[in-house]
């Protein structure tokens, strides 16, 4: 963003400044009034979105390439604030099954979630369509069906959106990033090893943020600890000569490897792989 | 005493009708002379009275159906059950009126202007035509109902006036002297009032004395108060065979009306209800299709009913013509009335939220709307529970095992192949931790003895794999979940 710079290290706003009357936004500034919105409780992304959180009463698009690299974790921490608070979350259509000890591990209450299955593509827009205009739920994550959400849809959406007073997220996947949208918030979302995510703003009310950010997704809380390392990601090409990594044997070798109790959660010698210098992103 | 007297002057028609959207040229006949005839068959000239054979010869494309006086009083039936909703006098007067004593609901509805639109609008809304007029005596409502529609007396004072010029044509039992006192010159009501009792009895009987008595208010004329069925279970032909699901609306909405009423009627609601339809009977015997209403909370609100049956008309396919509709009420759950709300509150959100509710079931299909319960039990297949919405159980106390477990569980484990030793999927699998060994469910189908890991993959986030423990036909690596 080699034009940004200037702008952004323009001289104060004088008192005569838009700036500083009220209702006029200006292009190089992130739109803070009268946007809703409640924290993401990742500070680093609060600080890039318009209102300091996840936008109230407009759709929020993610988009990943496939279920699994973090997207769900990314919205943990409302649905276990709002669902505290007694507010419905609704998961509509979900990929897989939600599960429910996991979520209840990060402190959702189970009590106020509701799945909506809805295989059929049609179903599925509808239903999005009818849960945004009854405006009696909480918060919505809604999994749209790729490749037969048309524009329109995501008009219809984000006009019935208009009406909530929760966050609406719509889960995308990675075509629709190159598709015009509606919606005034656009993430991508791609997997990064080590327990974190990286999250491009595609669109916003605001400034273009060319660099992504990198948000460490929050850990099940139990009483095991991972350890976030650094993971050696090409390690594959020196296999590990490590027994329980290895069941090299036919398979009736395998009964013999694991005759033995599990004596501890986490193997002793894994913590001990060999670890390729240490790569921080 | 305030009575409104409706007056259904063209019940058998109705009868037939009340379940087609659109008009028809339609006669009912009795087994000599047209009785009643629709609009479209009186603008052809088709008038009560005309022999049948020549109104055949008038219009080729009438319909006529047989008078079916059974058919008549349950349908007066149904509409006094209506009625009831208003008040619990409720009086029949067969063959094709319904009185009504109303005084004391008077102030509930907010007067009498309004509950008497109320009155025609629903009776209009469940396909009945009726004339209505209120009177403090109910044979002078019932009269004045006959001769101007929309007659309201309020005070008796005022009801000699009123009746005075009534055509003596009104009067049941002056019908069979109608020549006579015609040749007396007595034409309206005032004239019949005027002569001397005594002899009035003697040459007309004295059922027309009592029954002048009765409309002036002079004689007590007590009436049978009707009661509701105790069960509602109603039907209605349809005129025409139905071959498409969505063309029943018209006729089940009709139904749906009836029903609230009957339940508005006990102070009651309804969390189910079944709409069958009776296909016809023609080469093969065809079961009915039977259509299930369920609300998520007890309504008795017809809008509410009627998204729900819209959405069920819209997926249902009729396996054959359909020729009767019928309405059951299965449960029945009583339910005071709601007072009204200026600004929306928590109750009313939660109302939002049920027909919303009822909306998703009705088009996806009841258990597509789920809650998720936790079950104590270490089997990660078992360890949850996706149950209907309005499922009552509640999340178990006991604690959970506190390992980590992923956001996203597979239906089915996904196989995974083996290459160089690893587990692949979409690339080499390295396990981070693990093994936790889960062997347990001996006692039912889904043993396991597993091993699982977690894992990591190059282009994958964390995800959850098992091995079987034990050498079996199935045995390798799994794909269970994926931390999301």
């Amino acid at each position: 963003m080699a034009q940004a710079a200037p702008v952004m290290s323009a001289p104060a706003p004088t008192p005569s400044s838009p700036a500083l009357i009220p209702g006029v936004w200006r292009a190089d500034q992130l739109g803070h009034g009268g946007v809703a919105a409640l924290p993401s409780s990742f500070a680093q992304l609060d600080a890039q979105l318009p209102g300091g959180g996840w936008p109230l009463g407009m759709p929020t698009e993610l988009i990943a390439r496939n279920p699994g690299i973090g997207e769900l974790r990314l919205v943990v921490p409302i649905l276990k604030r709002l669902t505290r608070e007694r507010k419905l979350a609704i998961l509509l259509g979900p990929p897989h099954m939600p599960y429910a000890p996991a979520l209840a591990s990060f402190g959702i209450d189970l009590d106020y979630l509701i799945v909506i299955q809805a295989t059929q593509a049609a179903d599925r827009l509808w239903a999005v369509e009818q849960v945004l205009r009854s405006a009696s739920f909480g918060t919505l994550l809604a999994w749209l069906p790729q490749g037969r959400t048309r524009p329109e849809h995501l008009r219809r959406m984000q006009l019935a959106a208009q009406a909530t007073r929760g966050p609406v997220f719509l889960f995308r996947e990675l075509p629709a990033q190159f598709e015009a949208s509606p919606a005034p918030l656009r993430l991508l979302l791609l997997p990064r090893p080590g327990q974190q995510l990286s999250v491009q703003i595609l669109k916003r009310r605001g400034p273009v943020l060319a660099q992504p950010l990198v948000l460490d997704l929050p850990q099940p809380p139990s009483a095991l600890r991972i350890n976030r390392t650094d993971l050696p990601l090409h390690h594959s090409r020196a296999p590990v000569p490590s027994p329980e990594l290895a069941p090299a044997a036919p398979p009736k070798l395998l009964s013999t490897a694991h005759a033995a109790p599990p004596a501890s959660l986490i193997d002793p010698r894994h913590s001990s792989l060999p670890r390729p210098p240490a790569r921080r992103h | 005493m305030l009575w409104i007297a409706v007056r259904c002057h063209r019940l058998a028609l109705d009868c037939a009708l009340r379940g087609q959207e659109d008009p028809l040229i339609l006669a009912v006949c009795n087994h000599l002379q047209v009785l009643q005839a629709s609009e479209p068959a009186q603008a052809l000239g088709i008038r009560p009275g005309l022999r049948r054979a020549s109104a055949l010869s008038m219009a080729s494309a009438l319909q006529i159906i047989e008078h079916n006086p059974t058919l008549e009083h349950a349908a007066l039936e149904q509409i006094a059950g209506w009625l009831l909703q208003f008040t619990p006098c409720v009086s029949l007067h067969p063959p094709n009126g319904v009185l009504i004593e109303i005084e004391a609901s008077l102030r509930l509805f907010g007067g009498h202007e309004r509950l008497l639109a109320r009155i025609r609008q629903g009776l209009d809304a469940l396909g009945f035509t009726a004339r209505v007029a209120t009177a403090p005596t109910a044979l002078a409502a019932w009269l004045l109902a006959g001769w101007q529609d929309g007659a309201c007396i309020e005070h008796e004072s005022l009801l000699t006036a009123a009746l005075a010029s009534l055509p003596i044509e009104q009067l049941a039992a002056a019908a069979p002297h109608r020549t006579a006192l015609a040749a007396i010159g007595v034409r309206c009501f005032a004239d019949l009032a005027r002569l001397p009792r005594a002899g009035l009895a003697k040459r007309y009987g004295k059922a027309l004395l009592f029954e002048i008595d009765a409309a002036l208010g002079h004689q007590a004329d007590p009436r049978r108060w009707f009661e509701a069925p105790a069960r509602f279970s109603v039907r209605l032909e349809l005129l025409a065979q139905v071959d498409h699901a969505e063309a029943l609306l018209f006729a089940s909405h009709r139904l749906l009306l009836q029903l609230c009423g009957w339940l508005a009627a006990r102070r009651c609601a309804t969390r189910e209800a079944l709409l069958s339809a009776e296909h016809d009977s023609g080469r093969h015997t065809c079961e009915d299709t039977r259509i299930t209403l369920r609300l998520t909370q007890p309504s008795r609100d017809p809008q509410r009913l009627l998204t729900v049956l819209r959405e069920r008309l819209a997926i249902v396919k009729l396996p054959a013509p359909v020729h009767t509709l019928r309405l059951d009420c299965t449960t029945v759950v009583a339910l005071p009335g709601t007072h009204g709300e200026l600004f929306p509150t928590q109750a009313s959100d939660a109302e939002g939220l049920s027909r919303l509710i009822e909306r998703l079931q009705s088009r996806l299909g009841h258990d597509q709307v789920q809650r998720l319960l936790l079950v104590a039990d270490h089997r990660p297949e078992v360890a949850y529970r996706a149950e209907a919405v309005d499922y009552p159980g509640r999340q178990p106390d006991t604690p959970l095992p506190g390992m980590p477990r992923p956001l996203w569980l597979l239906n089915e484990p996904v196989a995974l192949a083996e290459r160089h030793h690893r587990p692949w999927w979409h690339g080499p699998l390295t396990l981070l931790a693990g093994p936790e060994r889960i062997e347990t469910g001996w006692w039912d189908e889904h043993r396991v003895q597993r091993d699982y890991f977690i894992a990591q993959g190059e282009s994958t986030g964390w995800v959850w794999i098992y091995r079987t423990r034990l050498a079996d036909a199935d045995s390798g690596w799994f794909l269970q979940g994926v931390f999301g």
